[in-house]
C-alpha cells in the first residue's frame, strides 16, 4: 500500500448543473458525486447506505440516467446535469409521487425514501403509465430494510394516475 | 379459554352516536413531509463545528488473538489526531456500560478467546481520516 503522505491530493475544477443550478467547484478527484452532494453542496437528502452501489439509497439521475452516486466520482458528473430528491418540489408544491409516498405510507424510516422517489420518478417520466412489473423493475436496485415496498409500488402507481389525470386535464 | 368465552358473551353493544376524529381514520406520518423531501436530517447528515470522524478498524481475523498493538504509522498519517486502542483509554467510561462500573476498551480490543491458541496474530494497525486507509500485518 501506498505510503499515506504520498497520497497526493489532486484536485480538479468542475462545472456541472445540480437541480437546475450551475455548479462550479474544485474538487478532490476521488471524492464520489454522493460525497460532493453530501458535504459540499449540503444536499444530504441524498443518502448513503451502503457506499458501494448495492443499496440505491444514494441513487440520483445524471444525464437523464439512474445512478448509484457513491459509485460515480464527482468529476465524473462535471458537464452534466444531475437531478437530486432536492428537486422535486415545484414552487413550494410537492411532486405528485412524494404526495402519494406520504398518502399511501410509502416509508417508515425514510431513509431509502430519497433513492426510491428517484427511481420511481425516473420511471414515470419514461413511462407515464407502468405495470406493476415495471415500478418491481425499477425499485430492484433500491433496498428497504423497513420493507415498505408494496406501498412504495402502490404509492407509484397512485401518483401515475394522477399525472396522466393532470396531463389529460390540461 | 373460560375467560374469552366470557368476553363474547351478551350482545352487541349499540352504534356509537357520534363520529371518532381519530380511530378509523387514515392518518398521514407526520415526518413523511420532511423525509419525501429529503429534508430530514439523520445522525450522517449533520455537521457540527470541530466535529472529528473515527473510523472502528475491527481485527480481520476469527478467533484471533490480538497480541500487540502499533499505532505509531497511523498517528503520524496527516489529518489523524488520535488512535484510540486499550493502551491509551484505560479508565475512560461508555454511557451503555456505566451502570456496570465497566470501562470502553477495558481488556482486550475484540476477538479474544483466551482458549483459543491457533492464531498468535501480532497487528499493526493504521487508520487515516477520510478513505480510511489501514495496514496490518501478520
Amino acid at each position: 500500500m501506498a505510503d499515506g503522505n504520498s497520497q497526493a491530493l489532486s484536485k480538479k475544477y468542475i462545472v456541472l448543473t445540480v437541480n437546475g443550478k450551475q455548479i462550479e467547484a474544485e474538487v478532490d478527484c476521488r471524492i464520489t458525486l454522493a460525497e460532493f452532494l453530501r458535504n459540499e453542496l449540503e444536499l444530504t437528502g441524498t443518502k448513503v447506505g451502503c457506499n458501494r452501489g448495492e443499496c440505491g439509497s444514494c441513487t440520483v439521475v445524471l444525464n437523464g440516467k439512474l445512478i448509484y452516486s457513491c459509485v460515480q466520482l464527482a468529476v465524473e458528473a462535471s458537464g452534466r446535469d444531475v437531478q437530486t430528491i432536492e428537486g422535486l418540489e415545484t414552487n413550494g408544491r410537492l411532486h405528485p409521487l412524494q404526495e402519494s409516498f406520504i398518502e399511501y405510507d410509502g416509508l417508515q424510516c425514510g431513509y431509502c425514501t430519497p433513492g426510491m422517489i428517484m427511481a420511481t420518478k425516473h420511471l414515470l417520466d419514461t413511462n407515464p403509465e407502468p405495470k406493476e412489473g415495471d415500478i418491481r423493475k425499477v425499485i430492484e436496485g433500491n433496498l428497504c430494510r423497513c420493507g415498505a415496498y408494496q406501498n412504495i409500488i402502490e404509492a407509484t402507481m397512485d401518483a401515475s394516475r394522477k399525472m396522466v389525470q393532470e396531463e389529460g386535464a390540461t | 379459554m373460560e375467560e374469552s368465552r366470557l368476553l363474547v358473551k351478551g350482545s352487541t353493544p349499540p352504534p356509537l352516536d357520534r363520529e371518532f376524529t381519530v380511530i378509523g381514520k387514515p392518518i398521514n406520518r407526520r415526518d413523511a413531509v420532511d423525509k419525501v423531501k429529503g429534508k430530514a436530517k439523520y445522525a450522517g447528515d449533520i455537521k457540527l463545528p470541530g466535529m472529528l470522524y473515527g473510523k472502528t478498524l475491527h481485527c480481520p481475523y476469527p478467533r484471533a488473538r490480538i497480541t500487540k498493538l502499533d499505532t505509531s504509522r497511523a498517528e503520524k498519517l496527516p489529518g489523524v489526531k488520535a488512535v484510540l486502542s486499550k493502551e491509551n483509554t484505560q479508565g475512560w467510561r461508555t454511557s451503555c456500560r456505566e451502570g456496570e462500573g465497566k470501562y470502553a476498551l477495558e481488556g482486550d480490543i475484540c476477538y479474544d478467546l483466551n482458549d483459543v491458541k491457533d492464531f498468535d496474530n501480532t497487528w499493526k494497525v493504521g487508520i487515516s481520516t477520510g478513505t480510511g486507509a489501514m495496514a496490518y500485518s501478520y
